[in-house]
């Protein structure tokens, strides 16, 4: 009996199944002919013994005639060194995994690419967090393209390997993505033709994630293309369409919305007081009108009618027209300056819409003055949700300024959240102002603490810091004092992730470690 | 390529296949012989020249000093022959990570090694480990005269255990037939869902008649009967060899002695590595050709493959730790050559063994892989089981193969167009073929005789773990 019926006596069971006496002349059938089947149980698994023994011993192997691979063409770029290829192998695994960004930066510098074995784990990064695919691109190498285009979780890597605008025709949408990212940096005209070409047939997600690519390098003649993606079924195609049209200083939309703003506020000036109080001084205010109601040309232009919990419907309007109007208009008509105008804007009702607004204005408009007065307010009023976006308008030196200044007042109002503050400020930072920050924080650390929070960022900071001072991090830390039995975990991961950046960059720029 | 074709692997530092005492470490090998991830992680860390006070080699030994924890700083140093580490650091992990950043740097940057000279510490420890090795290979001659009293009687009192024990297994095995005979009276079909009890309390029994090759076996079960397709096939193919190793025991002096042997390995009668190594061994070139660690409740097993280049044939070398304190065998690293005499326990397939005797002189020989296409590899496991139908692995060693995917999972082919089921997760399967690059590459894994686990390979003149 052959191992197959053995095995459909064994699942019924004995006891149901009688073992059937085997009839056969071929050597296997004689053996276990001599099986005494009326011990069932032992003759089931003696001649299953004999079967499965002769079934093994007997198999070939299967053959196969499926599709393989072609071979993978030759490299043009150089592999990274084993040193670097180590180093990413550990990134990928999961790491010091806020050094990644920093990795494919490097190796695209050196014109370098990963290590064969490093690819699967590359490409697969890339699947999950797709604002890094661009970045791993160029690190692949013939070898991760044509690895990318064996899987189809990679085919986003299909986007970037192919000149010819037929991917755009046939490629899978995350492909088509990249793609388009790509032409828009080289040509913004024709990947605006391109996108146009097929505007009519693509799925509203789709559209969503491909307007948004209008982002690189948007310009007035992108105008046309946006102004009729306001008219989009799918919000997120009409909302990425307005904030693209907002940051077009002339474009319609700025101008529709400037219009519906100017009779909303008026600027009343000061009068001084004489001098013997006998006319009593009065501070410059604002006058704010609300807006009436909110029709149909304003929602197209991306007013969203319904307000946020807490928030009235018509402060909701104020706050997002004037979110459109560029600043300039509100210092250029009254002729005053964005502190001024700031300080007259805290005589008003409104004050909390007032700066709400031109919060949101400095930061779309990445006007770096008002950022820089709108922060000080912040800081005042607490705002901890708008520090980042603060911070990042304003011009480096400008915020490293700041922090830097406020950092040295340790000042009890603000001390509580210059972690917070640190934390919020975009890098890469400058050399003084990362050796400012690790002065701070060998100051925090002789301190007795409990911020946790604080205490697991630290790390995070070492991105940031120019890499010129990441010798310097380890030493002057205060390992003697009571604060660093607390501070000293956070400080150590601190000092593992420098020493790695250091690595890193040590790893790329070093040619003969290479062995 | 042609069946008898053989591909040699020439030793350099360029192919990256290497020869331990050419000093040629890769980063890959270094970490495979760190005792745990974070072992490993700290090494890693510490693979820095500049944390280093000094660093220094010469062709022997590797050396160097850094500032830790403690007052001084510890020394550190690595015997680069034999792959031995000693540090002063009050760490139980063995390697330390200042053994292993030590070695790392030697693989990656040995240009930082500047130091020529060894220090008085490292020469005079190198010193006591040669002297060591040179008493060990004299142990075997015992020193006092042997008292032939007291010898009877310790083989009179070792014969009374070993009856025991026998009588205690006889008493397991009966106990296993019938658990076997029920479930196949049964049948299977009624087993889905039952608990693990129904599988671990004979398990434990055979543990109890110090059965415990047997009891592994049955726990196994568990798995087989509640996962993948095809599963009472397999059940049965285990059941019946579990049987087949009773009806062994029953008439086990009518059994020619290898057969006698693995009969007993199976069941769980530790090898006897005295009367192995008293027998003449087979001095070879042997290439570590793969290596894998599992995990058996507690204890940790090492599997390290090994193949010599002159008698072109298989050696198992196992390794077993049940703590953390218990250091798995560092010294066969994957990748790398030892020029030594092996010692096989008595096998009608013999496969595990013991390294008897290892030189320490450099070795610059080439050493080809088994040279199989995948037709021969399965011949070789057609002899293999048919002399010991217990055996759970075969080593395979291909040549040249290609990674490719099918409907029902991954497989390896030859240029015949044989092919071979992989046992290996995606992640993996996709590095070999990122590995390969389209072209056919030299692969060693295990075969269990449905499946095969790759466990390194060789690509490009590179060699990888998988």
């Amino acid at each position: 009996m052959n191992f197959e019926e053995l095995t459909q006596v064994a699942l019924l069971g004995t006891e149901r199944q009688p073992l059937a006496a085997p009839q056969g002349s071929r050597p296997l059938d004689q053996l276990q002919a001599q099986v005494d089947v009326n011990h069932r149980e032992e003759a089931l698994l003696t001649s299953a013994a004999l079967s499965g023994l002769h079934e093994r011993i007997g198999c070939l192997p299967s053959l196969d005639t499926g599709p393989l691979s072609d071979q993978c063409p030759p490299e043009e770029l150089a592999h990274m060194n084993a040193r670097a290829g180590s180093l990413l192998l550990r990134l990928l695994s999961g790491e010091y995994t806020v050094l990644l960004p920093e990795v494919l930066e490097l190796a695209a510098k050196a014109k370098q690419i990963a290590l064969p074995e490093a690819l699967p784990s590359l490409l697969s990064l890339g699947s999950g967090k797709p604002e890094l695919r661009e970045a791993i691109l160029p690190i692949l190498g013939a070898r991760g393209r044509w690895l990318a285009a064996q899987n189809p979780e990679w085919a986003y890597v299909g986007g970037a390997t192919s000149e010819d605008e037929a991917i755009w025709q046939v490629g899978e949408p995350p492909a088509r993505l990249i793609f388009l990212r790509r032409l828009r940096r080289i040509s913004p005209a024709r990947a605006r033709e391109v996108l146009s070409s097929t505007w009519k047939e693509e799925t509203p997600e789709d559209r969503s994630r491909f307007i948004a690519a209008i982002e690189i390098g948007v310009c007035v003649e992108d105008e046309p293309f946006l102004e009729a993606a306001l008219d989009d079924k799918r919000k997120e195609v009409r909302r990425t369409a307005s904030a693209l049209l907002g940051r077009l200083a002339n474009s319609g939309l700025v101008k529709r919305m400037t219009d519906r703003a100017r009779p909303l506020l008026k600027y009343i000036p000061g009068e001084t007081g004489s001098l013997l109080r006998l006319k009593k001084g009065r501070p410059a205010v604002i006058e704010v009108t609300l807006p009436a109601g909110c029709d149909k040309a304003m929602q197209r232009d991306g007013v969203e009618p319904k307000p946020p919990q807490g928030l009235g419907e018509k402060a909701w309007w104020l706050i997002q027209i004037l979110e459109f109007v560029p600043l300039e208009l509100w210092t250029n008509d009254w002729r005053i300056s964005p502190a001024d105008l700031l300080a007259a804007s805290l005589q008003s009702e409104w004050k909390k819409e007032l700066f709400e607004a031109w919060t949101r204005a400095a930061i779309r408009q990445r006007s770096a003055d008002w950022a820089d007065v709108l922060f000080g307010a912040a800081l005042d009023g607490k705002k901890f949700d708008k520090f980042e976006g603060l911070l990042s308008a304003m011009f480096r030196t400008q915020r490293e300024l700041r922090l830097s200044e406020l950092l040295a007042a340790n000042d009890a109002k603000t001390r509580d959240f210059h972690g917070t503050l640190i934390a919020h400020c975009p890098g890469e930072w400058s050399v003084q102002f990362s050796r400012t920050v690790l002065a701070w924080l060998r100051r925090l650390s002789a301190e007795p603490s409990n911020d946790w929070q604080l205490r697991n960022q630290i790390k995070d900071f070492v991105p940031r810091l120019a890499p010129s001072i990441l010798p310097e991090v380890p030493a002057g830390w205060p390992i003697e004092a009571q604060g660093w039995e607390f501070w000293s975990k956070g400080a150590e991961e601190f000092f593992a992730v420098a020493q790695f950046r250091a690595d890193l960059r040590a790893a790329f720029v070093n040619e003969h470690s290479n062995t | 390529m042609q069946a008898g074709e053989t591909l040699f692997f020439l030793f350099s530092r360029r192919s990256g296949i290497l020869a331990a005492s050419d000093m040629s470490w890769t980063a890959e090998q270094v970490i495979a012989l760190a005792p745990d991830a974070s072992a490993a992680k700290s090494g890693k860390d510490l693979s820095v020249p500049r944390k280093w006070k000094t660093l220094g080699m010469e062709p022997n030994c590797a050396w160097g000093t850094i500032q830790g924890s403690g007052q001084d700083p510890y020394q550190t140093c690595v015997d680069l022959g034999g792959l031995a580490f000693k540090c002063t650091c009050p760490s139980r992990k063995f390697p330390c990570k200042h053994g292993l950043g030590l070695l790392l740097i030697v693989a990656q940057q040995p240009g930082a090694m500047t130091e020529k000279q060894p220090p008085a510490w490292t020469t005079e420890w190198i010193a006591r480990r040669s002297e060591k090795e040179r008493k060990s290979a004299k142990a075997g001659t015992p020193e006092a005269p042997p008292d032939p009293e007291a010898e009877k009687k310790a083989a009179a009192a070792a014969d009374k255990r070993a009856a025991s024990r026998e009588a205690k297994v006889s008493a397991g095995l009966d106990e296993l037939g019938i658990w076997l005979g029920d479930l196949v009276r049964n049948g299977f079909a009624t087993l889905p869902g039952k608990p693990s009890s129904f599988w671990e309390t004979p398990a434990a029994r055979l543990v109890d008649a110090q059965a415990p090759g047997l009891a592994r076996r049955v726990r196994a079960l568990d798995g087989i009967s509640t996962t993948g397709e095809r599963w009472p096939t397999r059940l049965l193919r285990e059941a019946s060899l579990l049987h087949l190793v009773r009806e062994g025991w029953l008439r086990i002096t009518s059994l020619p002695p290898a057969t006698q042997a693995d009969i007993r390995t199976v069941i769980g009668f530790t090898a006897n590595q005295e009367e192995a190594l008293e027998q003449a061994g087979v001095q070879d070139q042997w290439l570590v050709v793969g290596q894998c660690v599992e995990e058996d409740e507690r204890l940790k097993v090492q599997r390290s493959w090994l193949f010599g280049a002159a008698s072109r044939r298989f050696a198992l070398s196992l390794s077993f730790s049940a703590s953390p304190n218990q250091p798995l065998d560092i010294t066969l690293a994957p990748g790398t050559v030892l020029d030594a005499e092996l010692v096989f326990f008595r096998g009608a397939w013999p496969l595990r063994a013991l390294v008897k005797q290892r030189q320490r002189s450099p070795t610059t020989t080439a050493v080809g892989l088994p040279h199989e296409t995948i037709a021969t590899a399965n011949a070789l496991a057609a002899e293999a089981f048919t002399a010991n139908p217990w055996l759970e692995r075969i080593p395979f060693g291909l040549a040249a193969v290609m990674p490719s995917r099918r409907a029902h999972g991954w497989i390896v082919r030859d240029a015949a167009g044989c092919c071979l089921p992989l046992r290996i997760s995606d992640a993996d399967a996709w590095k070999l073929v990122a590995l390969a690059g389209g072209c056919p590459m030299a692969l060693a894994g295990e075969w269990d005789g449905e499946q095969l686990r790759p466990l390194s390979v060789w690509a490009e003149g590179r060699f990888l773990r998988v």
